[in-house]
Parts: structure tokens; C-alpha cells; sequence
């Protein structure tokens, strides 16, 4: 199951029983005879108990996979320097600076990047905020981070299949917003 | 109880924040119809209609929450006419900058308007533009923050502070004060709206540090603040707003739900006064999930961000799960259209709050952030919950200013609004789940199924649009009828 | 009455506080030259010449470019990497290249440096000269230009750290906090941090024009502003419940 159905699946068994739980307190509620609620402080410590319980589990299973601390033992094979713009995306594996005087562009015109070995982005904006989301040719996000000025974001990824990946803006940047695109190759 | 003059000031608020809905939905639908390729609309047209449309709807439920709570205080304290008018008055003038500035001006950096863009606009908008919205917003915060400060100015002419914050239940003895839950939240609520109002406050005066002080702003030419912390303000203020908003609303629900189903009042015990102590401090450092992806931001806060978001659920999760159930539970309730809206109001912001905590881990945030998943939770919380929690008190408060009480169930209109908004957030979810990314005036032509689920989006909000229309008609009548001559 | 004084005060505060943040103004290209590899320059010392790729070969280096003559920034920024440097406490797998980047400074000046800041005799810290001067801060885009009228060069402060590779994995501009050092120090030993900050424009001091706070202060002044809304709201309504209780009491 891709990460994305999984969260989608998560998503609606969770509403299901949240939303069964009004429906059933609709329905005792209509009951003309009924106990009313019993033991509520019971109740209450359970739920309590239950809930910080699940979300320690949560924290500590969910933490350690947050993308500051994936990659951070290796060595990337290539780093790709990226500045953001309205709109569109530079994109070297030399650094270069925001007035593209020592802007070098990639052999070919395109980034090509190794599969299966890890490589890093350093990600910059020379005006607004950007975002940088890497899509993969089924148009499924695969990983993000977001393009700041005054500031460089490292991502680090690892793609393990060919192809070409497309380069999105998420993060609102005027009305060439959804014209913003990039692309890169992983061979 | 309130006098003939604050239900008449109530009264015009409500008209207000109605027309303002139902003006900000429509745009709303057309933008969706728009993503939909029904009705293609120029990109820049989009953006002006998506940030008036933002703009409009956090405001208008903020101040719909805000109201609702204080003509309930009026049972308790002492409430003015004076200071909702002065609130409304400026909010008028506040709008009608904003309004102005995006659709004469074409102003459409976002309702977020995330620092530099107001400043590089690309020719998209004139610099007088930008600061005509950021004054808007300015006035809007300096009236909005000497209206909370006059609401706890009233709740502390009775309560003293530690009352207000019900800090007397905390032990187990009897207390000689109650604090009843509506001014326990509303108090705590308060002290958050404050926090953000004094915010929004210091981030567009360092707007204005850039870009002159006039209305008219000059051209900027470089940008000189920190992004990061700009970025930061923005959310400490953007979120917090949204969330205080929805614990107004909870404070309606407390107030209103056992005496419409005829039960016996809620008290404040030591664990809703705790529970909601608590929520306050949570959820002022809950927004730093908003800035999961800039990795620049220190690590101890992005944490402190997924922790906050956890714990801020669980207090008022707790607290009102259980009340409301307490409430309910097996005892002949009498069910109206208020009590109903606020029933499915709590189930849409439970739906919306795991929505929200799915989100707010950060591992799935890499695959979740700003692309529709946002949209679809806080739709669902304020939608199919805030909107709810408000529309019931305005249905009950209606007829409240006759002291008649209409016990129908209306249930068909209800029933729209239920298929109608949670089919319209489903597609949210579904094009969210499938990365689809939020803002953008159209879908590049891979993302084949965005298309299908903004068009099947815009008939669902449509639906309930037509539920909310015949809602809102009976209530507007009866708020015009408050300003007929009274009989006494 | 004390909530609308309160309120003004902020106000009123509120731009001064905000001009402050004007020095964030930055330039990019700050990380120019990373990830790319260093010349082989020859490091001339009082004992002797060695090759750059030899010392990097042997651990990886912190490169920091001086010269003699300064009368200003080269002095404090030194002391301060070398206080900072035994504040850190870390390991000495990696070694402090300090290198004279004006061509009139012999490897007895530099040793006369060392001794200086008594750091002679530590094998951790390598004093010396280069016959590549321009070679390696050109790699290194390190940024000076001399000044006829001060009779010196006005540079920024920097850091640059090289790992065993001998690639620049990380630059500092300005003078560094013992946080940003560690920083430093952990990305040439193989470390990673998700992200940095670029430098600032006005990182480009002039002997004469060094600002010690600059660079540090900022994300304290930042963290300051986002405390202010927490605090102001303390204060107003704390205020508020004290005229209000006044007020109660008159009434009775």
C-alpha cells in the first residue's frame, strides 16, 4: 500500500468511528427511558489514559522518520544547488548566486541524478516563499521541503526508480503559483 | 439579560456576518468550479477571490464566535451595547478595505500573505494595494483586540482573575464561587484571542517598518526582515485565531446544548476547569507544525510543534467528549435544529481534529503539507463545525429575541448541509491523500483526478449552500423583525 | 486605563524593535564553493612546507584566512574561535588551519601570531602561509579588498570547514557563536545539519565597522518578538483584573 492510501485508509476508518460514536450518541439520546451515563469519571480516565497512551506510541514510532533525521549518516553522492523563483526553479550542481552571473546549467540542460544512491538538494529562494515537492512520473508527492530566502534547506532523498521526476511549487508564490514547475532525471 | 439594544447590535452582527458567509462561499464554489475546469477563470482573478474569500470567512467566524459567546455572558455579567457597535463599525470599515484592496485593487498575496510576497508582487498588484490590505487587517486587529479586552473587562467586573479562570475548581472542595464552563472558556479563549490580535499587531507593524506606514506604501525594492520569523508570526497568528474561534464556539455548545434538550446545566469540576486551562496552553505552541518543511526552523520547535498538537486535542477532546456524552446518554433529549447543529458541529470538528493530527505528524507532513489535505481539514472543522456551532446559536438566539423557542428539527435542511459539506471535504481529503496541491487556479494536466474531485467538490458545496440558504432565510426574517417596533 | 497605557507603549515599541531587524538583509551565494573540492595549495610554516591535500588526508580542517597587519577584526575573531573552540570540548580529530591571505606576511609572522595567542606548541592549530593565496580564496570565495586610505584589508570573518575529502562542506561568515561552531565542527567530522542560514550583506566588515552582536543577536530579538504577544496579554488582562478589582471595591 503506497504511504498515500495508507494515510487516505487511516484517515477514513478513524472518521467512521468517530463519526458512529455521535450516531450512537444520537440514538441513546432519543430513548425515552434510559440509566444515563454511569461511572463518567471511569469513563473519562480511560479515555484519557487510552489516549495519551496511543499518542506516546505515535510520537515515538513517528518521530525518529521525520526527514531531519533520515540521511544523515551518508555521504550524498551529488548535491544539486536550487534557487527558487517566480517562477520557476534554477537549478546547478555548482553553487551560483541569485543574479545568475555564475550560473552554471547542468550538462544536457537537465539534472541527472544516480537511482539508489542518496543525493541532496540545497534549497534556496531569491525572492519569495516556494515550496520544492518532487513528484514522481505517476504524479504521487515523494518528499518536500520549502524554499525560504535568507535560508537553505537541505533535503536529502534517495530515488530508487529511474525515471523523471517533476518539481512542483507548494507553496503559494502569486499567480504563476500553479504554472511553477521543474524537472529532473534519475537514471 | 440582554436588553432590547444589544439584541438589536446582536442582531446586526448576525445580519452581517451572514451576508459576509454567504458572499465568501460563493466566491468559494467559484473557485472550485474554476480548479474543476468548468469555468476556467484567469489566475490572478483566482487569487483575488481566493484571499477575500480567506480573509472573510476566518473573519466572520471569529467574530460570529466571539459575539455568540458574549450575548450568552449576558446571563452572567454585565455585557455592553456600546462596545459590539464600536467592534462593528470598525469591522465594516476594516472589511472595506480589505474588499477594496483585492477587488479594485487586485490585491492576491493570500489571506496568509506570506511575507516578502505582498512586497513582490510581480506587477501583479500596486504597492498601495498591499498596504491598503495590510491597514485593513491592522484596523481589523486593533478594534478586534479592544473588543476582547472590553469582554474580560466585563468578566472581571464579577469574577476575579483566578475565577475566571475557574482556578477555584481545581481543588475538590465546593467552591463558594461557581465559574460556569461559558465563562471558563470564553475567558480562556479570550486570553488567546488577545495573544493573537497583539500578534497580528507586531507582525503587520513590521510590514509597515518596510513599506512605509501610509496607506498609499511606497515601492519596496529589498527585502530586509527575516522570513523566518515573519513566517512564524504569521502562523502564531493565523492558527491560533482559527483555533480560539472553534473554543468559542465549544463555549456555545456548553452553554446552550442541555437547556435546548431540557437537561439539567453543565457545572465546571476540577477536570473542565484543568482540561481547558490546559487547552490554553497547548494550542499557543500547536501552529509550529505550520513550518515542518523549513528545515531551517530549529528542531526543538518542530517537536515541541507534533507534541503541542497532540496534547492540545486531548484536554478539550477529554473534557467536552465526555460532557457532551454525560449530557446525552439515555435521557428522553429534546432534539431541535439548534441542539442538531451543534451535535454534528462536534462530530465535524472531531473528524476534522484527526485530519488535522494526521497532518501534524511530521513524517506524514512530508507528504501531506499544502497540498489539499490542509484545506480539507480546516473546511472540516470550521464547515462542518465552527460554521454549526455558530448557525445553531444564531437559529436558537433568533428566536431567543422573541422568547419563542422552535422545536422542528428541520430536518431536510440539515441533512443537505450534512451530505453536502462532508461530501464537499471528502474530495478535499481524496485530492489531498493524492497529493494534489492546494492554491493552485488549475491543474497541470497530469493530476487528472484534481479536476474530477474540485467539480465534484463545487455540486457538494452547492448542496449545502441550499440546506444553509433556507437556514439562513428564516434567520435573517427574524432578525429584521428585531428592529420593528417592540411591543412590550 | 493601565491596558490602553500598556497597549500604546507596545505600539509604540514595536517599529524601534523592528528597524532591528533590518541588518537580516543578506546576500546569497554565501554558500558558494560548497561541496567543492580545494586546490592542493602548498602551506608554507616555520618547519617547513606541506602540501593542503596531506593535511586534509590526515583530518579534516577548519580554514580560517588572516593577515598580520589587521588591526581590528582578525584579532577578536581569533580569540573567539579559540575560547569557543575549548568551550566546545570537542575531540581533537580535526585541526584549525589558520593561513595569511596578504602576500607580505612570511611564516615567521604567522608563527609570531601563534605565539601570540600562545597556540604554538598545540598540534591542533597549524599557523602559516601559501604561495596560492588567490588560488585558494578564490575556492573558498572568500571576500577582501584593500583599502589604500586605512592601509588595510577590509574582509569578512570566515570559516570554512573542509572535510577528509578536502571538500567545503560548510562556510560561517562573521563572528560565531560556540553553537555555530559546533555546527561547523560536526559537518567536517560528517555530521549534517538540515539547514543554514545564508550569510548577511552587511557580513563584509571593515576593521573598523565590527559589530560583535551582529549575527547572534538576531534570533534572540526573534524569539523576544514572539514572546512579546504572550507577555503583552499577561500584562493587559493582569492589568485589567487590578482596575476592575479596584473598581469592585469602590462599589462596595
Amino acid at each position: 500500500m503506497s504511504p498515500h492510501t495508507f494515510i487516505l485508509t487511516l484517515f477514513l476508518i478513524l472518521a467512521a468511528i468517530g463519526a458512529a460514536f455521535f450516531i450512537h450518541l444520537y440514538r441513546v439520546s432519543c430513548s425515552t427511558e434510559g440509566p444515563g451515563l454511569k461511572k463518567v469519571g471511569a469513563k473519562r480516565l480511560f479515555t484519557l489514559v487510552l489516549l495519551l497512551a496511543v499518542f506516546l506510541i505515535l510520537l515515538s514510532v513517528t518521530l525518529p522518520k521525520s526527514p531531519y533525521y533520515r540521511f544523515t549518516d551518508v555521504v550524498p553522492e551529488k548535491t544539486v544547488h536550487v534557487t527558487a523563483m517566480q517562477y520557476t526553479y534554477m537549478m546547478s550542481y555548482d553553487a551560483f548566486k541569485p543574479d545568475m552571473s555564475d550560473y552554471k546549467p547542468p550538462e544536457g540542460g537537465v539534472i541527472t541524478l544516480p537511482a539508489g544512491k542518496p543525493v541532496e538538494f540545497r534549497v534556496t529562494s531569491a525572492d519569495v516563499n516556494h515550496g520544492f515537492a518532487i513528484y514522481n512520473d505517476k504524479f504521487e508527492l515523494v518528499t518536500q521541503t520549502q524554499a525560504m530566502p535568507h535560508y537553505v534547506n537541505r533535503l536529502r532523498w534517495q530515488f530508487d526508480k529511474p525515471g523523471t521526476y517533476t518539481l512542483l511549487c507548494l507553496e503559494f508564490c502569486s499567480s504563476g503559483h500553479p504554472a511553477m514547475r521543474g524537472m529532473f532525471t534519475v537514471k | 439579560m440582554p436588553t432590547l439594544a444589544f439584541k438589536r447590535i446582536t442582531s446586526l452582527w448576525i445580519i452581517v456576518v451572514l451576508v459576509l458567509f454567504l458572499s465568501a462561499i460563493s466566491m468559494g464554489i467559484l473557485m472550485r468550479f474554476a480548479q474543476g475546469s468548468v469555468s476556467p477563470m484567469d489566475p490572478a482573478k483566482f487569487y483575488v477571490l481566493m484571499t477575500t474569500h480567506g480573509v472573510t470567512m476566518i473573519g466572520a467566524w471569529a467574530a460570529a464566535s466571539i459575539l455568540a459567546c458574549n450575548y450568552l455572558m449576558a446571563r452572567y455579567v454585565k455585557v455592553s451595547t456600546g462596545l459590539n457597535l464600536f467592534a462593528l463599525i470598525g469591522t465594516g470599515v476594516g472589511v472595506a478595505l480589505l474588499w477594496t484592496s483585492t477587488f479594485s485593487g487586485n490585491f492576491h498575496a493570500g489571506w496568509t500573505f506570506l511575507y516578502p510576497l505582498p512586497f513582490k508582487a510581480g506587477g501583479g498588484w500596486q504597492a498601495a494595494a498591499a498596504n491598503q490590505f495590510l491597514w485593513g487587517l491592522m484596523l481589523l486587529s486593533i478594534v478586534w483586540l479592544i473588543w476582547c479586552l472590553g469582554m474580560v473587562w466585563q468578566i472581571l467586573q464579577k469574577y476575579s482573575l483566578p475565577q475566571a479562570f475557574a482556578w477555584q475548581h481545581l481543588s475538590k472542595k465546593e467552591p463558594a464561587v461557581e465559574t460556569p464552563p461559558l465563562i471558563l472558556i470564553t475567558m480562556v479563549s479570550l486570553v488567546g484571542m488577545i495573544v493573537c490580535f497583539i500578534t497580528a499587531i507586531i507582525l503587520l507593524a513590521m510590514f509597515f517598518s518596510e513599506s512605509g506606514w501610509g496607506l498609499s506604501g511606497k515601492p519596496v525594492l529589498e527585502a530586509k526582515l527575516d522570513p523566518l520569523l515573519m513566517k512564524n508570526l504569521t502562523f502564531f497568528f493565523g492558527h491560533t485565531v482559527a483555533n480560539e474561534a472553534l473554543y468559542l464556539g465549544l463555549a456555545v455548545v456548553y452553554e446552550l446544548l442541555p437547556e435546548l434538550g431540557g437537561r439539567p446545566k453543565l457545572h465546571t469540576s476540577w477536570y473542565v476547569s484543568l482540561g481547558w486551562n490546559c487547552a490554553v496552553l497547548f494550542i499557543l505552541t500547536a501552529f509550529f507544525h505550520h513550518l515542518y518543511m523549513d528545515f531551517v526552523q530549529p528542531q526543538g520547535f518542530q517537536i515541541v510543534g507534533q507534541v503541542a498538537s497532540y496534547l492540545a486535542s486531548v484536554p478539550s477532546v477529554v473534557v467536552t467528549l465526555i460532557s457532551l456524552a454525560a449530557v446525552l446518554y439515555g435521557r428522553g433529549f429534546r432534539w431541535s435544529l439548534p441542539s442538531l447543529m451543534f451535535l454534528v458541529g462536534a462530530a465535524g470538528w472531531i473528524i476534522g481534529g484527526i485530519g488535522a493530527l494526521i497532518d501534524a505528524t511530521i513524517s506524514n507532513n512530508i507528504i501531506l503539507h499544502n497540498t489539499l489535505w490542509v484545506p480539507a481539514h480546516f473546511h472540516t472543522y470550521n464547515l462542518m463545525g465552527n460554521v454549526l456551532f455558530a448557525l445553531g446559536f444564531f437559529c436558537w438566539v433568533a428566536d431567543d429575541f422573541r422568547g419563542t423557542v422552535d422545536p422542528r428539527k428541520h430536518g431536510l435542511k440539515l441533512v443537505l448541509m450534512i451530505i453536502g459539506g462532508f461530501g464537499f471535504v471528502l474530495m478535499f481529503y481524496l485530492g489531498g491523500a493524492y497529493s494534489v496541491p492546494r492554491r493552485f487556479a488549475f491543474y497541470p494536466a497530469e493530476l487528472t483526478h484534481a479536476q474530477l474531485f474540485a467539480t465534484m467538490g463545487a455540486w457538494f458545496a452547492l448542496v449545502y449552500s441550499l440546506g444553509l440558504l433556507l437556514v439562513v432565510l428564516n434567520v435573517l426574517k427574524k432578525c429584521f423583525l428585531v428592529f420593528l417596533p417592540q411591543r412590550s | 486605563m493601565f491596558s490602553r497605557i500598556l497597549a500604546a507603549a507596545i505600539l509604540i515599541l514595536i517599529p524601534s524593535l523592528s528597524t532591528l531587524g533590518n541588518e537580516a538583509e543578506s546576500v546569497m551565494g554565501g554558500e558558494s564553493g560548497i561541496y567543492q573540492r580545494l586546490p592542493d595549495a602548498t602551506i608554507h610554516t616555520t618547519e617547513g612546507a606541506v602540501a593542503l591535500s596531506t593535511l586534509y588526508d590526515q583530518s579534516p580542517l577548519i580554514l580560517a584566512p588572516v593577515f598580520t597587519r589587521c588591526a581590528g577584526i582578525c584579532s577578536p575573531f581569533l580569540a573567539t574561535l579559540k575560547g569557543n573552540l575549548s568551550k566546545l570540548n570537542a575531540p581533537a580529530d580535526f585541526r584549525v588551519l589558520v593561513f595569511s591571505f596578504d602576500p607580505e606576511d612570511t611564516p615567521e609572522d604567522m608563527r609570531e601570531m601563534a605565539q601570540h595567542y600562545e597556540l604554538e606548541n598545540d598540534s591542533q592549530w597549524i599557523f602559516g602561509t601559501t604561495d596560492q593565496i588567490e588560488a585558494l580564496t578564490d575556492a573558498l570565495r572568500f571576500q577582501s579588498k584593500w583599502n589604500e586610505a586605512t592601509r588595510q584589508f577590509d574582509h569578512e570573518a570566515l570559516l570554512a570547514g573542509v572535510n577528509a575529502q578536502g571538500y567545503i562542506v560548510l562556510k560561517l561568515i562573521g563572528m560565531q557563536s560556540s553553537t555555530d561552531l559546533g555546527r561547523l565542527v560536526s559537518e567536517i567530522r560528517g555530521g549534517f545539519q538540515v539547514a543554514f542560514p545564508l550569510p548577511k550583506s552587511d557580513t563584509l566588515f571593515t576593521c573598523f565597522r565590527w559589530d560583535p552582536v551582529t549575527g547572534k543577536a538576531r534570533p534572540s530579538l526573534g524569539l523576544l518578538i514572539m514572546a512579546i504577544p504572550t507577555i503583552g496579554a499577561g500584562l493587559m488582562v493582569t492589568g485589567i483584573s487590578a482596575a476592575a478589582r479596584r473598581r469592585r471595591k469602590r462599589a462596595e
